[in-house]
């Protein structure tokens, strides 16, 4: 990390980060006086799409050479509040993906109808002023406040658009374990703070630059490792830390809420930010700990999503197993890795995106995302075949999306530091990542339907049927359909509750004939997948200037645990 | 051992005497078989005898004292040696220790003598003597001892002589219920102390007050703040300070005499000494003094106003005799520990007078109780707060009572489903069909192939289509046979183990013990 940092008057005219924190915080109090429908959606839509081009502009006046932190701003609060903003090339990268994810959601959220419009655009837009500080600040205080705000917020919205009458427990459950988490990250801060205040006899900080001036007492570095570590695992998830996902992903929004807290990892960016830099003979001791869990994680995700029957819970397994991958290559420690690692996330995050906007949209014509209710899909809606197909092959890191190149980047890495064993395992569980993702691919869009002969269901193995483990969370079936068939009688161990979903597709459910009844994309839906399709496809192809934009700082972050070469 | 010089290498009888008196009724009761009425006069007798012997031991050695001084600290030889950790069996008999010592010797037998007519004719008379034995000795432990290993030792067996007091009668369901949440929150106290413990090896090299004196001001400031929360954490349990206070108004089912002794005169003040033993390290502290003023007055404020919205004598004396805990904190934290000491000592008698006055209370009552003062009673949500203890209760009964219960629960059935099994034993009935399912075995040996693919003529055909067989029998047995067996078994199998453990890492408190056990990792 560059002890040396450039103000943003050297390099602009405005303060950018000030002005890309304030915005949507401005344009969500505005929302709440903007009550007529069309409005709302034209001031939303309008200000996430000027949030995207000021991460443009600030990404064009940004230069990848410079090592140093740029666009730096000071403020003075109290002395630990003091507000301290700062970007380099990861940061830059983040903020881009945050503002291009929520314009996409800002136009995906009308479209599913999740209403009132001033309320759905007021919290996205709090939501990305909350992953805008997260992304631009220096001080560790202020990182730990954006995200208990992040996900106060994120709270309220699965509150207001849940999918099913069980998000109570889930969201209980979410509380219980992210109020954990922030303890903990506090517990950790403070540690942090304490030691220095009495290290130097002055006031306390939680800056980060202070703080690497001054150092950790090694003494006290583990234990506060392990807080912010563990802090930052519950809210990233991490296996075994991530109980509280499969639930609220299974009962909450399908896109709104998951791109949020899922899409933009801001766990892995805490980690590369603050964990890295701060406790780094904490995080070098404790390496092959962290890396080991990062592996079992990969495969108990990857397991566990292979028999899910639910395509949200599929999903959010999903994201458990890659992001151990992407943990296992940050905590290779090496400048590749990080480097592949970083790329994984912006990748992760857009491929997520996509698979769950196609998700929300099936939802919505199909009322289940049961993957025993649904299958063939692909002729009706065949370009939401397409993207989910194409975000699934990035997620698995097909070359022609920025998967290729990350997962290459990490696994080259790994090879150097951890030899060949750990490396085959964490690609095996790559491999076991393509088995559920085309199999979910499979019997989403492809396949006969429902309604198809139960004889061929043995062409789909239908032995291992797990819904979630109960009590928590009992499977809730869709509406029955006039034949239910072998499919859906071995769907879960349990008795399935018959309760219709919350909400309920706007035409009454596909005819028993066929796939009839589903409604082709409308033309924002069309936007939303051609986008986000478009995005994954230009940055896999032409990955040299992202790479170029992250080189310079994690280059300085990975110095610090450079092996010696034999 | 040297032969006794002085009277103060005697010490060590002090808690000797009940803790002997103790085993001697259980044996008694074992071997002898004396039980009931019968043996009542008997027990009392022994149980008194050491009583008195105990007392007038510590008598001797008050007055010794005032005849030549306390002698401070005594040593009366090592307990535990091992490399460079040394814990001594050492006793402090300063002035502190010493009158507190000859007051909660005076105290217990008081109690005692009381006990020998309160439970005339009761069901498990010397079971009451036994643990009241075994509490006399491990309250006078606590207060001679003069390293913590030796205090916590008395801390341990106070906690459980009250455990086994409050389910004196153990047949009724609120009682062992009782117990149980009193046990549970005094562990945590006891995390805390040992904590504390091994804090003071690990950056002091001993535990003894001595020590600790001498040494607090070579500790860093986040060390000492951390070493004095941890036995702040201790304190706190075992006096009900808030925010453990809940327990000690569930401690009252069991008999009068105990309740006294315990809860009102020397088991609540037990974590006020431990904080004015540890004043130096206080001193040291200040982040961690100011915390303990501002629970004290907390707690002083808490027992007042839930004392004032009592209606019943055993819950307002409860409620009083916190609220004078948690001034005595309030004095500690601002240090002044002679203050305090004084009120202890003065609390400690005026307490175990009234409580045990409370039984009789009714007959000498002469003007009726007094009500809820009007100024209370007109702000309803003060009342309501007021009577629901501030929900204290119900928060300790979310985080640690029944989690606890639910983990306990969660382990048995682990043990029934799987250690069981693993054993051999069967761990239910219906256990048994699935012994014999195990047994039969899934098949797993090579089974030759029966079906012939190729006949082959000649040494050169029988052997290409032996060859022929194997492979074809290898790709049967692994690849082809996908639909239900082979890979995708195992798939399931794996899958099905998986989704149990994913069951239990969705619940809070397994997160709690996965970040606890990774803290005693890393510690």
């Amino acid at each position: 990390m560059p002890a040396s940092e450039i103000p943003w008057n050297v390099q602009a005219a405005w303060p950018p980060l000030a002005v890309l924190q304030l915005l949507p915080l401005v344009g969500a109090g505005l929302m709440l006086f903007l009550r007529r429908e069309t409005l709302a959606l034209l001031a939303g839509i309008g200000l996430t799409g000027v949030q995207l081009l000021l991460a443009i502009l600030l990404y064009l006046h940004h230069d990848p050479a410079q090592p140093a932190l740029q666009f730096a701003e000071r403020g003075t609060l109290l002395g630990w509040m003091n507000y301290h903003a700062a970007v380099d090339g990861v940061s830059i990268l983040f903020i881009l993906l945050t503002a291009f994810l929520s314009l996409l959601v800002a136009i995906y959220g009308p479209v599913r109808g999740l209403g009132p419009p001033w309320r759905l655009m007021a919290l996205i837009l709090a939501i990305e002023a909350s992953l805008m500080v997260m992304f631009t600040t220096l001080n560790l205080l202020w990182f730990i406040l954006a995200l208990a705000l992040q996900i106060g917020l994120v709270g309220a919205v699965l509150r207001s658009w849940a999918t099913s009458p069980l998000m109570g427990p889930a969201l209980k459950t979410f509380y219980k374990f992210m109020g954990t988490a922030l303890a903990l990250l506090l517990a950790g801060t403070l540690i942090i703070g304490w030691g220095q205040t009495h290290a130097q006899g002055g006031g306390w900080t939680f800056d980060l630059v202070e703080l690497r001036r001054l150092g950790v007492e090694p003494a006290f570095q583990t234990l506060a490792f392990y807080l912010l570590f563990y802090g930052l695992a519950i809210r990233t998830p991490l296996f075994p830390l991530h109980g509280w996902l499969p639930p609220l992903a299974e009962h909450g929004n399908i896109a709104l809420a998951p791109t949020f807290l899922l899409g933009l990892k801001v766990g892995i960016y805490g980690l590369l930010r603050f964990v890295l830099p701060l406790v780094p003979n904490a995080v070098q001791e404790w390496q092959s700990f962290v890396v080991g869990f990062a592996v079992v994680g990969i495969f108990y995700a990857a397991l566990l999503a292979m028999v899910q029957e639910d395509l949200r819970r599929l999903l959010a397994f999903a994201v458990v197993s890659h992001t151990s991958l992407i943990v296992l290559g940050v905590f290779t420690l090496d400048r590749l890795a990080l480097e592949g690692s970083v790329m994984l996330s912006v990748t992760f995050g857009l491929a997520l995106a996509a698979l769950l906007f196609m998700t929300g949209l099936v939802f919505q014509r199909t009322g289940t995302t049961q993957l025993g209710e649904l299958g063939g899909l692909f002729d009706p809606l065949p370009f939401v075949g397409i993207a989910f197909l194409v975000a699934g092959l990035s997620i698995i890191g097909m070359p022609g999306t920025p998967g290729f190149d990350a997962a290459h980047l990490v696994m080259e890495a790994s090879i150097d530091r951890f030899g060949g064993l750990l490396t085959i395992a964490a690609a095996l569980g790559n491999v076991l990542a393509a088995g559920f993702l085309l199999w979910a691919f499979q019997r989403a869009f492809l396949g006969a339907g429902p309604t198809a002969n139960p004889a061929l269901a043995s062409v789909v193995p239908t032995a291992a049927r797990f819904g979630s483990p109960e009590p928590l969370t009992p499977a809730v079936s869709p509406p029955r359909r006039p034949e239910q068939g072998h499919a859906s009688a071995s769907s879960s161990p349990h008795a399935p509750v018959t309760s219709p979903p919350l909400a309920s597709v706007s035409s009454p459910g596909p005819s028993p004939a066929g796939r009839d009844g589903i409604e082709p994309l409308r033309p924002a839906e069309w936007l939303v997948a051609l986008a986000v399709i478009g995005v994954l496809l230009g940055v896999g192809f032409h990955s040299r200037p992202w790479l170029e934009l992250i080189a310079a700082p994690l280059t300085a972050l990975s110095a610090p645990f450079a092996q010696p070469q034999l | 051992m040297t032969i006794p010089g002085t009277l103060f290498e005697l010490a060590w009888l002090i808690p000797a005497f009940p803790l002997l008196a103790a085993g001697g009724l259980a044996l008694d009761r074992a071997l002898r078989g004396q039980r009931g009425e019968a043996a009542e006069r008997g027990t009392a007798r022994l149980a008194l005898g050491a009583a008195w012997l105990s007392f007038l031991l510590a008598a001797a050695l008050g007055l010794q004292a005032l005849w030549s001084g306390p002698p401070g600290p005594v040593l009366s030889g090592t307990w535990l040696a091992s490399g460079e950790l040394r814990v001594h069996l050492a006793f402090t008999l300063d002035s502190l220790g010493l009158s507190l010592l000859v007051l909660a010797a005076a105290l217990c037998l008081l109690t005692l003598r009381f006990a020998v007519n309160y439970l005339l004719r009761e069901a498990g008379f010397q079971r009451f003597f036994m643990v009241l034995l075994l509490f006399m000795a491990a309250m006078e432990l606590i207060l001679m001892a003069g390293n913590a290993v030796l205090a916590f030792m008395g801390w341990e067996l106070a906690g459980v002589a009250s455990y086994l007091l409050i389910a004196y009668n153990f047949e009724r369901p609120v009682a062992s219920a009782n117990a149980n949440r009193a046990f549970i929150t005094n562990r945590v106290g006891d995390a805390g102390f040992l904590l504390g413990i091994f804090f003071t090896f690990h950056w002091l090299g001993g535990s003894d007050w001595q020590l600790i004196a001498e040494r607090a001001s070579t500790l860093e400031p986040l060390q000492a703040d951390l070493m004095a929360l941890a036995f702040l954490v201790a304190a706190l349990a075992k006096s009900a300070q808030v925010p453990f206070a809940p327990w000690i108004g569930r401690a009252l089912e069991g008999p009068t005499p105990s309740s006294a002794i315990f809860y009102g005169a020397l088991m609540v003040h037990a974590g006020a000494y431990l904080l004015i033993r540890l004043e130096p390290l206080l001193a040291q502290a200040p982040a961690v003094a100011t915390l303990v003023t501002i629970l004290g007055g907390l707690t002083a404020l808490y027992g007042w106003l839930g004392g004032l919205a009592r209606t019943d004598v055993k819950g307002a004396l409860m409620f009083s005799t916190t609220a004078q805990v948690g001034l005595m904190f309030l004095w500690i934290g601002l240090g002044w520990t002679t203050w305090a000491s004084w009120h202890l000592a003065l609390h400690a008698l005026w307490r175990a007078w009234q409580f045990l006055q409370a039984p009789a209370l009714m007959h000498r009552a002469s003007r009726p109780a007094r009500p809820v003062p009007a100024w209370l009673g007109r702000r309803r949500w003060l009342h309501q707060a007021a009577l629901q203890g501030f929900w204290l209760d119900d928060l300790a009964d979310g985080l640690l009572v029944r989690p606890t219960r639910s983990t306990a629960r969660d382990v048995q059935d682990l043990d029934e489903r799987v250690l069981s099994r693993i054993v051999g034993l069967p761990g239910d009935a219906a256990g048994l069909s699935d012994l014999g399912g195990l047994t039969m075995g899934e098949g797993g040996w090579l089974r030759p192939s029966e079906e012939q693919i190729v006949q082959g003529r000649g040494f050169l055909g029988r052997g290409l289509a032996g060859l022929a067989s194997l492979l074809h029998w290898f790709e049967q047995r692994l690849v082809l046979r996908g639909g239900g067996e082979g890979l995708l078994a195992a798939i399931q199998r794996l899958a099905y183990l998986a989704n149990q453990v994913e069951g239990l890492l969705a619940r809070p408190r397994y997160l709690f013990i996965i970040i606890l056990a990774t803290l005693g990792v890393i510690l």
